[in-house]
């Protein structure tokens, strides 16, 4: 086997400059959080502040113990989430990939609805707290994402076609079950579909604030992005009724633009670190090929 | 076979195990909700016992009146509604009354009043104003008629709103009550006091209350600071300065000029269609050319403050403090804008409002269609407009550990700061009779006094529409086609990027286009009628 | 029963999918009744059921505007100019980092491209901001100002924004997709490049007859799901990014804006849900006609 192990220099060109472009914003956003409040309005965003001022995350340290249980909060409803959707939305997506389902089509089509079709925020409430009876519990954050028809097309399709029927056949004949076939040869065949879809699930919970904002009246059940939202939603609400309330007793001060840049810096750090652990699912050789050899 | 029954059984058990660590989750969950509040129990128990009857004064069942109102989260906020249920134990035995705090975050506010409304949660005493919703809220069934509840338990409320009740009124029927304070407020220019000094401005010119008569000053700065911006805005002559020095608007772009026509006059026209509104977009135009504004002003979220603050900033329009001589063109320091942009400032007021229909609905409280006890409500509403201890309890919290009194007035308790004393809002605008109010350190002692002062002013200077409400309904779809219209230019109009002569006729087009005639004559047609009614 | 005698016979695959169909119901279906509102004038003392029924009243409001069509018309080209970019970009940018063969480059290169997913909209804003700033932006101040040229209003000029829409959408978005298009190349049976290459194929050849073919699965159900929503607007996108700046109405106003719009102004929730339902209406007969194409063409490949 003969295999070029240089990589076309052009494209590790293209490559940098793309993800330069990519993390370069994220510099930006970093170092406008240590940038001193007054240089900001003197000057603007820079990449290298004339004068480094902590002060932002001094500021949000002051807070760090509710942080600390919305990290907490997130955490949870996020791993459970990401592991219980995987389960029921891989498992559907393999009944849905099976062509003599019966009633493939019909079920797909349920699915699909879902996508487009949806009652608004009201219904969906009333569901949540009259007939769930789930406010002011993690099940509120956590049920939401469990399944998406997106993630069940997606699977579904990379169940069709990367996973010869005939493999499912000779399973068969040596006389796995559905189950078995499904964990023991389905499930490995497809970690890079399924590590994929993991991350859009984490990605989903982590960053969902709307949830909480709707469902959570207990502040101690926050999740960590609406925590930090509401400070900027509550500051820019404030500044939008400003003139139409009253101006002479509110006395409206946004939060400085170093501390908005310091709470996404918080809310997307642990995040950074969850692809490289996610990205050894996608090696190549977990494929159809090195099972069947 | 078997093997099939196997995994099938491991499956179910995965299922079911996932299942029960939900729930059981859950319920751990609840549980903690429920200890960590342990008022809601008590919530439970008071709304499914039968309500009592406000009437026999004898002995009430006890009630817990729910207060649903807009604020930042407070941490020491359970104990101040702990101090709040002694007081009124101790003070007012006879109302057996408790009241639970519910306060909602400003953000979450639109969405989750909505939702509890929409899905009959039970609550009380509730924040309204017409920016918040108030009409939809009326019309849409989710609060109650408090005028024989206002004249039965609202005594004391009558003593100062009385006269100031007809603006909230929809259908003939009174749904919100209005906060006592000021009556109107006032715009004008702030100025840097350093910057007036160093060029030794001439400030009596602005007598004239014309914002055009700041020209000359800003070009002094243009001229002699180039790294300071003349005037800084996100608030320009054409908000509040000219709507109020020019017009009572009705709704959307249907408005009567008040300025140079006759008193009887009920002409209604165009808001963007009078001589004073293009006046004020042609000086911005020219201004804005000249680089004497800011070109980020249209930024959302923008605060000019911090532009005086970081020295880049003159002069500022907008809303002016309420000091003890409001009269326009009078040059008086400026305490709370000084702190703001931790400089001196100079404030100069241009116009003082009249009293307007708009301005009575800006702050009110409702009683939702889900009180079991309506009247307790009101009666505790009335408190409010009658007791300093409980107002005081509920805007500063508990003295000694939230507040500390410093000459009469509300001070911080040692060592302690805005950030960690647990209990600190300006919300005293939200509720009840402002002037029982203290002051807080640094703020004009006699601030209530001249509010009471000004409102005097005021209320002699009722607009032409005083009491008149719009009804926008069988306009609705017109007015927001209108509103998209104005997006366009407006802003562009009022900062002065776009040139009046181009723009201005493109924007009424648009808005002929989207219907504004109808809504003019609509407009005319209901305050005819309402003249008829009221014999104006 | 035929029907059940199926299922039965299919019971392990029916036992699958039953945790999935239960949820959808829950979290779908049951607030499905909302649907009505759009024809209701909902009072919250009749409830939902008991409003009055008002037709296509509260529709009117999106047909008011005399910009309606110029406002359908943004939507649904911003839509399609981003559906083609991105999914040319991100298959190319997937088969590229495919060829990465370093393991710690190529683990660079691909968490690099889905950080700008990790960022919220509000603060891809003021990222914007930073560089359109009229005062004090990088492009005003550092490009233009050195090189002489007048600095831009850049948030009162609306010919630039089709653009920098699109830069900004293809930037936060294309990594995402990209990674789908990895994960299916990923999957492609190694023997097919084998067997190319001992034919002496080019890269070129590999690419445009195994690697294209094998995914196109996966891009077509990725556009057909798209299309559903080419009728939804990123809200984020058109609001936080143009900073709501009114004076671009006239290239970046769709009809997620409009709606918004409209809800600030009157407050009634009711225009809400009659907008979201045309919205749908739109992408499922879409989704339903594109759908029958595609299953003309390879039947597999369909939706349904």
């Amino acid at each position: 086997m003969k295999t070029n192990n240089r990589t076309n220099p052009f494209i590790i060109l293209f490559l940098t400059v793309f993800s330069l472009s990519c993390l370069i914003p994220f510099w930006l956003v970093f170092m406008v959080s240590v940038t001193n409040e007054k240089d900001l309005t003197r000057h603007g965003y820079s990449f290298w502040p004339n004068h480094f001022d902590w002060e932002a995350y001094r500021y949000l340290l002051h807070d760090s113990a509710n942080i600390a249980r919305a990290y907490g909060v997130t955490i949870t409803v996020t791993v459970i989430g990401v592991v219980v959707s995987l389960l029921i939305t891989s498992a559907m997506a393999y009944s849905l990939s099976r062509t003599e389902f019966p009633y493939r089509n019909a079920l797909s089509f349920y699915v699909f609805f879902t996508m487009l079709f949806s009652g608004g925020l009201l219904p969906w409430y009333l569901v949540y707290t009259r007939f769930l009876h789930v406010q002011d519990t993690l099940l509120a954050l956590i049920i939401p994402g469990l399944i998406g028809g997106f993630n069940i097309f997606i699977i579904r399709t990379f169940f069709t076609n990367s996973i010869p029927p005939s493999l499912v056949e000779s399973a068969k004949i040596d006389g796995a079950s559905e189950y078995r076939t499904y964990f023991s040869i389905i499930i490995p065949l497809s970690l890079p579909v399924m590590a994929t879809i993991g991350l859009f699930t984490i990605v989903s919970y982590w960053n969902d604030w709307f949830t909480s904002l709707v469902f959570i009246n207990n502040e101690k059940l926050y999740s960590l992005q609406y925590l930090l939202n509401k400070t900027l939603m509550n500051a820019s609400f404030l500044q939008s009724i400003a003139n139409k309330a009253y101006s002479n007793t509110a006395n409206v001060t946004q939060p400085l633009e170093s501390i908005r840049m310091a709470m996404a810096m918080v809310a997307i750090g642990p995040l950074v670190f969850v692809f490289p652990f996610l990205q050894k699912y996608f090696i190549k050789g977990l494929t159809v090929g090195a099972v069947k050899g | 076979m078997k093997l099939v029954k196997h995994s099938s059984a491991v499956l179910m058990s995965v299922i079911l195990i996932l299942v029960l660590a939900l729930t059981g989750c859950s319920g751990n969950n609840k549980t903690n909700d429920e200890a960590s509040h342990a008022n809601a129990a008590k919530e439970t128990n008071a709304s499914s016992e039968p309500a009592a009857t406000g009437g026999d004064a004898k002995k009430l069942d006890p009630y817990e009146v729910v207060m649903v109102y807009p604020d930042a989260p407070q941490s020491d906020l359970a104990s101040v509604q702990t101090a709040m249920n002694d007081y009124l134990n101790a003070a007012y035995p006879e109302l057996s009354m408790t009241v639970k705090l519910n306060p909602i975050d400003w953000g979450a506010w639109g969405d989750k009043t909505n939702l509890m409304m929409a899905s009959n949660e039970k609550f009380d005493l509730f924040f309204t104003a017409d920016w918040l919703g108030y009409n939809q809220q009326v019309l849409k069934g989710g609060l109650l008629p408090l005028d024989d509840l206002l004249a039965e338990y609202g005594p004391d409320i009558e003593a100062v709103e009385k006269d100031f009740h007809e603006p909230a009124k929809r259908g003939g029927k009174l749904y919100g009550i209005h906060t006592h304070q000021e009556l109107g407020g006032s715009q004008g220019i702030y100025l840097d006091k350093a910057l007036v000094d160093k060029y030794s401005m001439d400030l009596s010119a602005l007598k004239s209350g014309k914002v055009e008569d700041l020209e000359l000053l800003l070009q002094t700065i243009k001229e002699n600071e180039p790294d300071v911006t003349p005037l800084v805005a996100p608030s320009f002559p054409l908000d509040a300065y000219y709507t109020s020095g020019t017009l009572d608007t009705i709704a959307s772009a249907a408005a009567i000029n008040i300025l140079d026509t006759d008193p009887s006059s009920y002409d209604v026209v165009n808001f963007y269609e009078t001589p004073r509104y293009k006046e004020l977009a042609d000086l911005m135009y020219k201004w804005f050319k000249a680089g004497y504004v800011n070109k980020d002003a249209l930024t959302p979220g923008l605060d000019a403050w911090k532009k005086i603050q970081a020295g880049k900033g003159f002069a500022l329009v907008g809303d002016m403090e309420i000091l003890a001589d409001m009269e326009i063109g009078s040059v008086s320091k400026a305490p709370n804008a000084s702190i703001k942009a931790g400089r001196e400032m100079i404030q100069i007021p241009l116009n003082i409002d009249r009293l307007q229909t708009g301005k009575m609905t800006a702050t009110m409280q409702a009683i939702s269609k889900t009180s079991k006890d309506p009247a307790r409500a009101m009666m505790l509403l009335n408190l409010f407009f009658k007791d300093q201890k409980l107002l005081t309890l509920f805007n500063f919290g508990v003295e000694g550990k939230h507040y500390a009194l410093k000459n009469g007035q509300i001070a911080l308790p040692e060592g302690k700061t805005t950030n960690d004393v647990g209990f600190y809002h300006d919300i005293m605008w939200q509720i009840g009779n402002q002037m029982l109010n203290y002051t807080r350190e640094g703020e004009d002692p006699n601030k209530y006094k001249n509010y009471e002062k000004f409102n005097e002013m005021i209320s002699s200077r009722a607009a032409r529409t005083f009491g008149f409400i719009f009804d926008p309904e069988p306009v609705k779809n017109e007015i927001i086609a209108i509103d998209n219209a104005n997006k366009a230019f407006v802003d562009g109009l009022k900062s002065g990027q776009l040139n009046p002569e181009e723009n201005l006729p493109k924007l009424l087009a648009k808005q002929k286009a989207a219907g504004v005639d109808k809504v003019i004559a609509e407009a005319q047609k209901q305050i005819d009628a309402w003249r008829a009614a009221n014999g104006k | 029963m035929p029907v059940l005698r199926q299922l039965l016979k299919h019971r392990a695959l029916v036992i699958l999918a039953i945790p999935g169909i239960i949820m959808l119901f829950i979290n779908n279906y049951l607030p499905m009744f909302g649907i009505f509102l759009a024809f209701k004038d909902l009072n919250y003392t009749k409830g939902v059921w008991g409003s009055d029924w008002v037709g296509l009243q509260n529709f009117k409001f999106l047909f008011a505007s005399n910009d309606a069509w110029m406002i359908i018309k943004h939507t649904i080209l911003y839509n399609a100019v981003f559906l083609l970019i991105n999914t040319v970009l991100a298959v190319l940018l997937a088969i590229l980092l495919n060829e990465v063969r370093r393991k710690v480059l190529s683990k660079f290169f691909q968490s690099a491209a889905i950080l700008p997913n990790f960022v919220s909209m509000v603060i891809v804003g003021y990222l914007v901001y930073g560089f359109l700033n009229p005062e004090l932006g990088f492009i005003n101040k550092s490009i233009l100002e050195p090189m002489d040229k007048e600095p831009i209003a850049w948030y009162a000029e609306p010919d630039y924004w089709p653009y920098i829409l699109t830069i900004v959408n293809t930037w936060k978005t294309v990594g995402y997709s990209a990674i789908v298009y990895l994960a299916a190349i990923i999957g492609i049976d190694q023997e097919y490049y084998e067997a190319a290459r001992i034919d002496g194929a080019s890269k070129w050849k590999q690419m445009t007859s195994i690697t294209v073919p094998l995914i196109t699965p996966v891009i077509i159900i990725l556009t057909l799901l798209a299309v559903g929503r080419i009728f939804n607007a990123d809200f984020g996108l058109f609001y936080q990014a143009t900073m709501a700046s009114g004076m671009l109405k006239e290239t970046t106003e769709v009809i997620d804006t409009y709606v918004y719009n409209a809800l600030l102004v009157t407050g009634d929730t009711g225009l809400a849900s009659s907008a979201g339902l045309l919205q749908s209406v739109v992408g499922f007969v879409l989704v339903i006609t594109v759908n029958y194409v595609v299953k003309k063409i390879s039947k597999e490949n369909a939706l349904f």
